[in-house]
């Protein structure tokens, strides 16, 4: 194995350092449904990336989510108890998603043009993108340095004369470093400035304070600043002929969120054709310094979105890849998401629901 | 947070002093080494949990909004 390590061709070389060598397409279907009748979606992907002339690289995504179910709308503490209660209408609703990028080598370095649109029937979002890698000591460290400015109008249905915008500008830079003959490091520090419309406008809370009650509207604060840290951990053992990856990310904002995620996976070959990869993911967050399940009528800004509460949550896939010939791969998996309040180290948020979702893909793979 | 900026830098900055050379490079340029084989799915994946948790980002720029989230 490691005679026939040494023997590959310079042009294989990882952390992408050079143009790429061979055009790939893809479909993917992807599929996910969460439990007591809500959300379900439905995703099909195509995508394709190419090299188009001598140094300049292609990418293209198109995709298109399909959404039915119910989605929490209102929350109450009628009874004593908080109660979190679906939508009673069922929504159905179509996203379409597209993405292009046009990569342009100069030597081993490049520079990344890219745009970004998704259109829902009351919500669109334009991101324009552009990053540069640059090369350094022997490709054996690439430095990566991006920014990007998305623009997001947002509808609300039965009310066309309502909308709201939102401005988020994103800056992000990252180091690939080999470690090793068998190792690889990432680390990404990524910044984040949104200003404009953040609320949800169908979500509301009824209080029941004494003998009043009170309607409380989805109110959050009118910029978020974030910064996301991620890194990233590839390690190859050859006598297994496997592959472990460990990803670690720490994220806050500047509406009290702290967040850490960790991420194992393990990829192993069963035969010549087949290989399964397990995945496990632990997810904690804090809540949001205006969450609130309960309001009383002078409250400003407060929101009981279950998204801006305290918990944990675990994911559990397996995933399974074969190699149909030289130039053919198809993957299949499912996994299962799971949040529990109590799963958040030092306890989530009382009353939070339990909240339970699965989801499976398949894709295909086609190298030219 | 400052803690744990220092502690990856240091790690970074020792990792630094390492030189694989181009003909050592033949287990890390294998498909499952790639921190995302299948681009597709990992932008799936994230879509998902960016729609039912609050952080999200890190993975480099572009992508665009969603009114799931």
């Amino acid at each position: 194995m490691a005679a026939a390590a040494a023997t590959l061709p310079l042009t294989s070389l990882p952390v992408r350092a050079g143009q790429i060598e061979e055009a790939k397409a893809g479909l993917n279907l992807f599929s996910y449904q969460e439990r007591d009748g809500r959300i379900g979606v439905l995703a099909p992907t195509a995508w394709v990336q190419a090299p188009v002339a001598r140094d300049i690289d292609l990418e293209a995504r198109m995709t298109f989510d399909s959404v039915a179910g119910a989605s929490p709308q209102y929350v109450s503490n009628e009874g004593g108890n908080i109660v979190h209660t679906l939508s009673s209408a069922s929504i159905r609703e179509w996203r379409k998603e597209g993405m292009l990028k046009a990569t342009r080598w100069i030597g081993d370095d490049s520079v990344t043009l890219g745009a970004d649109v998704s259109s829902e029937h009351d919500y669109l979002s334009q991101t324009l993108s552009a990053d540069a890698k640059f090369e350094f000591l022997n490709k054996n460290v690439t430095w990566a340095v991006g920014a990007s400015v998305t623009g997001d109008a947002i509808g609300f249905t039965g009310f066309p004369a309502i909308q709201g915008k939102r401005t988020t500008r994103a800056l992000f830079t990252g180091i690939t470093q080999l470690l090793s003959p068998t190792d690889i490091l990432q680390s990404n520090l990524a910044y984040s400035n949104g200003r404009g419309y953040f609320n949800d406008y169908y979500e509301y809370t009824v209080s029941f304070l004494g003998r009043r009650a009170f309607l409380h509207r989805d109110q959050r604060p009118d910029s978020r600043r974030s910064v996301s840290w991620l890194t990233r951990w590839k390690h190859y053992v050859p006598d297994l002929a496997a592959a472990l990856g460990v990803d670690y990310r720490y994220y806050q904002d500047s509406w009290g969120i702290r967040s850490h995620m960790a991420e194992a996976s393990w990829h192993q070959p069963l035969s010549s054709t087949w290989a399964v990869r397990p995945v496990v993911r632990y997810y904690t967050q804090n809540a949001a310094d205006f969450y609130a399940t309960t309001f009383a009528f002078s409250s400003g800004v407060g929101s009981s979105d279950s998204r801006l509460a305290a918990f944990g949550a675990v994911t559990l896939a397996l995933n399974f890849s074969a190699r149909l010939g030289d130039r053919d791969t198809l993957e299949m998996g499912a996994g299962r998401y799971v949040q529990r309040a109590s799963w958040r180290s030092g306890g989530g948020s009382p009353d939070l629901p339990r909240f339970d979702a699965s989801y499976a893909m398949l894709g295909w793979t086609r190298s030219f | 947070m400052s803690r744990h900026c220092l502690l990856i830098l240091a790690l970074l900055a020792l990792a630094g002093c390492a030189n694989v050379e181009p003909w050592q490079r033949g287990y890390l340029a294998k498909p499952e080494m790639a921190f995302d084989p299948n681009p597709a799915t990992a932008v799936q994946m994230q879509h998902m949990y960016a729609s039912k948790e609050a952080a999200s980002g890190g993975y480099g720029v572009g992508g665009g909004g969603c009114g799931c989230n």
